[in-house]
C-alpha cells in the first residue's frame, strides 16, 4: 500500500514537471501554429544552467551559502531560456507561422545543433547537479511513507508557476491579449493588439518555463546533452491528449499521462507501461478526437 | 416527379447552449428551386451542414428519399446518395487542373481499386466536355484550377456538383463576389438545373432573389419565419421586422 | 500533346541512363565497400518512395516510419540468424538464458516466409494505426505526433524484449543467405542487383500509381481534404491504403538493408532515424518521385562521407540541412533545378495556351505555389 502510494506520489511529481514543459509547447502551439521540436533543448539549457550555477557558487562562493544556489538557478534558468526562445522565435520561427510541419522539422534541426553544441562545451557525458542540503530527507507520513522533499518542492513550484500562469492569463491585460490572438488573430491585429510582440514574448515565456523545468530536472537525476528528448515526446502526447487551447485541458493531460505512466509501470515493466499509455491515449483518441479539452467553433478547419 | 424528396423533421443544432437551429421542420420537393434567406446568424449554412453531413444534428430527422435519417451518415455516403453541397467560399483541387477537377467528380465508383484501374468511359469523357461547355471553362481545361478568376472558381465548383449528377443540391451564396453579368448567368445556369433535380440555395442577394426564386424560406433564429411565394414573403410584416432589424421584442412568433 | 511526349521520351531516357549507371556501371568500378554502400542507400531510397507518397502527394508525415523500416529489418535479421545458429539456439537467447526457440520465431527458419512477414507485418501495424487514427480525423501534426510516439514505444519495447528480440545490440552476426556465404563479394553483388533491381521496380509501381486517378485523389486529399469528401471520396480509405502501402515499401527497404549491412538494432528505427527519413524526402524535393530516390541518396551519402571524417560536424551540418530545406528550399533539390531550367512543374499544360495567357499567369504562378506540408497555407 505504502509503496503504491509512493509511486502515485512519484507520478505526480513527474506529471508536474511534465506539465511545466507540455504547457510551453501547448501556448506556442495554440498561439502561432507551430511546433517547436527544440522545446527539449530549452529544458536542457535550463539544467544545464543549473549545473553552471553550482560550479560558480563552488567557486566563488563561500561554503555556508552553497545550498542557495538552486535559488538563484531557478530565475537564471528561466532568463537564459527565454532568452535563446526569443532568439530562436526572431530569426526562424516567425517565418513557419502556421505551417505546423514545417516548424516540426525546421526545429527538430535546430534541436540538433544545440544538442551537438552542449556535447562541444559541456562534453558527451552526463553531469550530476548536487541537490542543496536543504532538500535531503522527507516528509515521515507513515513508518512506511516517506515523500521526499525534493519532489514536493518540485510539485510546490509546479503549482506557484501554474498559479502564475493561470492569473497571467485570465486576469491581466496582457493575458487577454494572448488569448485573443490565440482565438482569432486577424481580428486581434484589428483591434490594435501588436500580434509580433505578443508572439515573441508568448514563446519566450514558454521556453523559460521548460528552463525551470529543466532546472527542476536536475534535482531528480544527472543530466547530459540529450535531457530534452526523453521528455520531448511524452510531452506532446500531453498536448494532443489534453486538446489545445485551454490550461485545463494541458493540466489534465499532464497529470493523466504522468500518472498512467507511473503506475502502469509499476503494474508491469517500463517497456509495456508505456506501450500500455501509448494504446490507451489512442483508445481515448477514438472517443475524443480533440483531446479532452479542445476549443470548438463553427469554422471549418 | 412530384412527391417530396426532403423532409426535417423537429430538427435541433444545438452548439453547447447555443441553438444553431430550434426545432426545425420543412420539406422540399422533386424538382423544387428553393431559396434560403435570412439575416445573420439565422442559422442557414447550418441547416445545409446538416443536410450534407458536416453537421449532425443533436435531435431530429432528416429524411432523403426513401432513407430514412441520413443524418447519422457519414459525409461521403451521403454524396453517394445523391446530396451535393458548394461552400460560400469556393473550393476547387488547386493544384489539380479544370479537367482533372472534374475527373475526380465524374467518377461514380469512388473506391481504391477503381481510381486505379478503372480509365474514364466515353460517357464520362463526353460529361465532362459538357461541362466544360456549360461552366465556360473549356478554354481553361488544363490549367490549374488555383489561376482561375474568382468567379471561375465557383462556376468549376458549380461544375463539379453538377457532374455528380445529383438528386438534391445545396449552394451555399453562388453569387457572392461574382460581377452583375456572372450572377444573371449563374442565375440561368440554377434554372437550368432545376430541370433535373431540386435545388436548395442559400443567398444573401436579395435582387437576386427576386429575379430567380419562385418559392422562399426565411428563417429566423434557427427556425423558420415564413415559407411561400417570393412577393408574398416579401410583404410579410414579420419579415420586415426581422429584416429591418427593429430589436427582437418586437417580432411575435 | 507534343510537349507531353517529348516529356515522356526525356523520362524513359533519364530511366534507362539510371538503369545502366547502377546494373553495369557501379558493379563493375565501384569496389565492394562502395558497392555495399550504395545498396544500403538504395535500400533507403526505396522507402523514401514510400514517405513521399503518404507526406509528398498526401500530405501526412509520418515520424515513425522507422518501426515499419525496423519490422522488415528485424524479420530478415530473424531468418538470418536462424540460418547462422544452424539448428542451435541464437547466441544471444543463450546468453539470456532461454532454453528453446520462442514459438513465434519458429517459421521464420523459411527465408520466404521471413521476405513475406518483412513486408506484411508493417502493412498490419499501419492499417490498424492508420485505422484508428484518420477515420477519427486525426490529422496533420497530431498524427505525425502519434507515429513519432510509435517509434519511442518499439524502440522500447525491442530494447526491454532482450532475449527475443537481442536487446539494444540487436541481431548481428549472420554467416549466409540460402547457403551462400554472406562475406563473398558475389553474394554482395547479387544483393545489390537485387536491391537495385527492386528499387527500379518499386519507382516504375509508384509512378504508375501517382498517374492515375488514384493519385489525382490522393493529392486532392492533401490540398482541401473536406473538398474530397463532399466530392464523395472516403478520405480515411486513401489515407489508410497510401500509409499502409509505404509502411511495406518501408519493411521490404529494411529487409533488403538488413542483408548488406548486417545488423539491425532499435537504434536503427527510433525516431532520430525516422525523421532523418522524413528529410531525405523533403532535402530531394517532396511530391517528385525522383527527388525522394535522389534524396535519399545524396543525403546518406553525404553522411557516410562526412560522418567519417568529422563525426560532431555531421550534426550540425543535417540540423543546419533541416532548417535550410524548410526555409529556403520547400521544393527540395528538384524544385531547384525546375527552377534553374525555368521550368515550373504544370509547365507541360502551358504548350497548349496561347501566349498572352502564359504571360498573365507566369506571375501567379510563382507565388502561392508552395503548398505547405499540411497541404494548405494557414492565413
Amino acid at each position: 500500500m505504502d509503496t503504491l502510494l509512493l509511486q502515485i506520489f512519484n507520478g505526480l511529481s513527474v506529471s508536474s514537471i511534465l506539465l511545466l514543459i507540455a504547457l510551453g509547447l501547448a501556448i506556442t502551439f495554440g498561439l502561432m501554429k507551430v511546433i517547436n521540436m527544440a522545446h527539449g533543448e530549452l529544458i536542457m539549457i535550463g539544467a544545464y544552467v543549473a549545473y553552471v550555477t553550482q560550479l560558480f557558487f563552488i567557486k566563488y562562493v563561500s561554503k555556508e551559502f552553497f545550498s542557495f544556489y538552486f535559488i538563484v538557478a531557478i530565475p537564471l534558468a528561466f532568463v537564459v531560456s527565454a532568452l535563446v526562445g526569443l532568439l530562436l522565435e526572431n530569426v526562424l520561427i516567425r517565418f513557419l507561422y502556421g505551417r505546423p510541419l514545417d516548424s516540426l522539422l525546421a526545429t527538430w534541426g535546430v534541436s540538433l545543433i544545440l544538442q551537438q553544441l552542449a556535447r562541444n562545451i559541456f562534453g558527451a557525458p552526463n553531469v550530476d547537479v548536487v541537490s542543496p542540503s536543504w532538500l535531503n530527507g522527507g516528509l515521515r507520513i507513515t513508518a512506511g511513507l516517506q515523500l521526499p522533499y525534493k519532489r514536493l518542492f518540485i510539485i510546490a513550484m509546479v503549482v506557484f508557476c501554474i498559479a502564475g500562469v493561470y492569473f497571467f492569463f485570465y486576469h491581466t491585460a496582457n493575458g487577454r491579449k494572448i488569448r485573443a490572438v490565440m482565438q482569432n488573430r486577424e481580428m486581434a491585429a484589428c483591434l490594435g493588439i501588436p500580434t509580433r510582440k505578443v508572439d515573441a514574448y508568448t514563446f519566450a515565456f514558454g521556453s523559460g518555463l521548460a528552463g525551470i523545468a529543466g532546472c527542476t530536472l536536475s534535482l531528480l537525476g544527472s543530466i547530459g546533452p540529450s535531457l530534452g528528448t526523453y521528455y520531448i515526446v511524452d510531452a506532446f502526447m500531453v498536448v494532443v491528449l489534453g486538446g489545445v487551447g485551454r490550461l485545463i485541458g494541458t493540466v489534465a493531460g499532464a497529470l493523466s499521462i504522468g500518472i498512467l505512466n507511473t503506475a502502469l509501470e509499476f503494474g508491469t515493466t517500463a517497456t509495456i507501461g508505456k506501450v500500455l499509455v501509448f494504446s490507451i491515449v489512442i483508445a481515448f483518441l477514438q472517443w475524443r478526437p480533440l483531446g479532452l479539452f479542445a476549443i470548438r467553433s463553427r469554422a471549418l478547419d | 416527379m412530384a412527391g417530396t424528396i426532403l423532409s426535417l423533421e423537429n430538427v435541433t443544432v444545438d452548439f453547447f447552449g447555443f441553438k444553431a437551429i430550434n426545432g426545425l421542420s420543412s420539406f422540399l420537393n422533386h424538382g423544387e428551386l428553393r431559396f434560403l434567406i435570412g439575416p445573420n446568424g439565422a442559422g442557414k449554412t447550418t441547416l445545409l451542414d446538416v443536410i450534407c453531413g458536416k453537421t449532425k444534428p443533436t435531435s431530429g430527422r432528416v429524411i432523403f428519399k426513401d432513407h430514412k435519417d441520413i443524418g447519422r451518415h457519414r459525409e461521403h455516403q451521403i454524396v453517394r446518395l445523391g446530396i451535393s453541397r458548394k461552400f460560400q467560399t469556393p473550393s476547387v483541387f488547386r493544384n489539380l487542373t479544370v479537367f482533372e477537377n472534374l475527373e475526380l467528380a465524374v467518377q461514380k465508383d469512388r473506391g481504391v481499386w477503381a481510381a486505379m484501374f478503372s480509365p474514364l468511359s466515353n460517357e464520362q469523357q463526353e460529361a465532362i466536355d459538357d461541362t466544360l461547355v456549360k461552366t465556360g471553362l473549356t478554354d481553361q481545361a488544363h490549367i490549374q484550377a488555383d489561376l482561375l478568376s474568382h468567379g471561375q472558381k465557383q462556376w468549376l465548383e458549380i461544375g463539379m456538383q453538377l457532374i455528380q449528377d445529383p438528386d438534391l443540391l445545396l449552394l451555399d451564396e453562388p453569387v457572392a463576389g461574382m460581377t452583375k453579368k456572372e450572377t444573371e448567368k449563374t442565375g440561368e445556369l440554377l434554372l437550368e438545373i432545376t430541370k433535373e433535380r431540386s435545388v436548395l440555395v442559400v443567398e444573401h442577394d436579395m435582387e437576386f432573389v427576386r429575379n430567380f426564386a419562385t418559392k422562399v424560406t426565411v428563417m429566423h433564429e434557427g427556425k423558420i419565419l415564413c415559407e411561400g411565394q417570393v412577393d408574398k414573403v416579401q410583404q410579410d410584416p414579420r419579415v420586415i421586422e426581422v429584416y429591418l432589424g427593429r430589436g427582437r421584442d418586437n417580432v411575435k412568433h | 500533346m507534343e510537349g507531353v511526349s517529348k516529356y515522356l521520351v526525356k523520362e524513359k531516357l533519364i530511366f534507362l541512363l539510371a538503369a545502366v549507371l547502377l546494373l553495369v556501371v557501379a558493379p563493375l568500378t565501384l569496389s565492394g565497400f562502395r558497392l555495399n554502400l550504395l545498396g544500403k542507400f538504395l535500400a533507403f531510397a526505396i522507402l523514401a518512395l514510400g514517405i513521399d507518397l503518404i507526406w509528398g502527394y498526401t500530405g501526412i508525415l509520418s515520424l515513425g516510419h522507422g518501426v515499419f523500416f525496423g519490422l522488415g529489418a528485424y524479420c530478415m535479421a530473424m531468418y538470418l540468424k536462424l540460418e547462422a545458429a544452424a539448428g542451435k539456439l541464437p547466441d544471444f537467447m543463450v546468453w539470456s538464458g532461454l532454453n528453446d526457440l520462442p514459438w513465434f520465431w519458429e517459421p521464420f527458419r523459411h527465408a520466404g516466409f521471413a521476405l513475406g512477414m518483412a513486408i506484411l507485418l508493417p502493412v498490419v501495424l499501419a492499417t490498424i494505426l492508420g485505422f484508428l487514427t484518420f477515420r477519427n480525423r486525426i490529422q496533420g501534426v497530431y498524427f505525425s505526433i502519434l507515429s513519432q510516439a510509435l517509434a519511442i514505444i518499439f524502440t522500447t519495447l525491442f530494447i526491454g524484449q532482450q532475449k527475443y528480440t537481442g536487446g539494444t545490440n540487436g541481431l548481428t552476426n549472420y554467416k549466409t543467405i540460402l547457403g551462400y556465404s554472406l562475406s563473398s563479394p558475389v553474394t554482395q553483388t547479387v544483393l545489390y542487383l537485387i536491391t537495385a533491381v527492386t528499387l527500379g521496380w518499386v519507382y516504375l509501381l509508384c509512378r504508375s500509381m501517382v498517374k492515375t486517378r488514384f493519385g489525382r485523389v490522393l493529392m486532392a486529399i492533401r490540398d482541401g481534404e473536406n473538398r474530397a469528401r463532399f466530392t464523395g471520396y472516403d478520405p480515411a480509405l486513401y489515407k489508410v491504403f497510401i500509409y499502409a502501402f509505404s509502411a511495406g515499401l518501408a519493411g521490404l527497404a529494411g529487409a533488403l538493408f538488413v542483408t548488406q549491412v548486417g545488423i539491425i538494432s532499435p537504434a536503427m528505427m527510433g525516431i532520430v532515424p525516422s525523421i532523418e527519413m522524413a528529410i531525405w524526402v523533403a532535402i530531394g524535393g517532396r511530391g517528385t518521385l525522383v527527388g525522394a530516390i535522389l534524396g535519399a541518396i545524396l543525403v546518406n551519402a553525404a553522411k557516410s562521407s562526412l560522418s567519417e571524417a568529422f563525426p560532431s560536424a555531421w550534426l550540425f551540418f543535417i540540423g543546419a540541412l533541416f532548417v535550410g530545406v524548410v526555409i529556403f528550399f520547400p521544393e527540395g533539390i528538384m524544385g531547384f533545378l525546375k527552377s534553374l531550367s525555368g521550368q515550373q512543374r504544370g509547365k507541360k499544360y502551358y504548350g497548349r495556351l496561347p501566349q498572352s495567357i502564359l504571360d498573365m499567369t507566369k506571375g501567379g504562378l510563382g507565388n502561392g505555389w508552395h503548398y505547405s506540408l499540411l497541404g494548405k497555407r494557414h492565413r
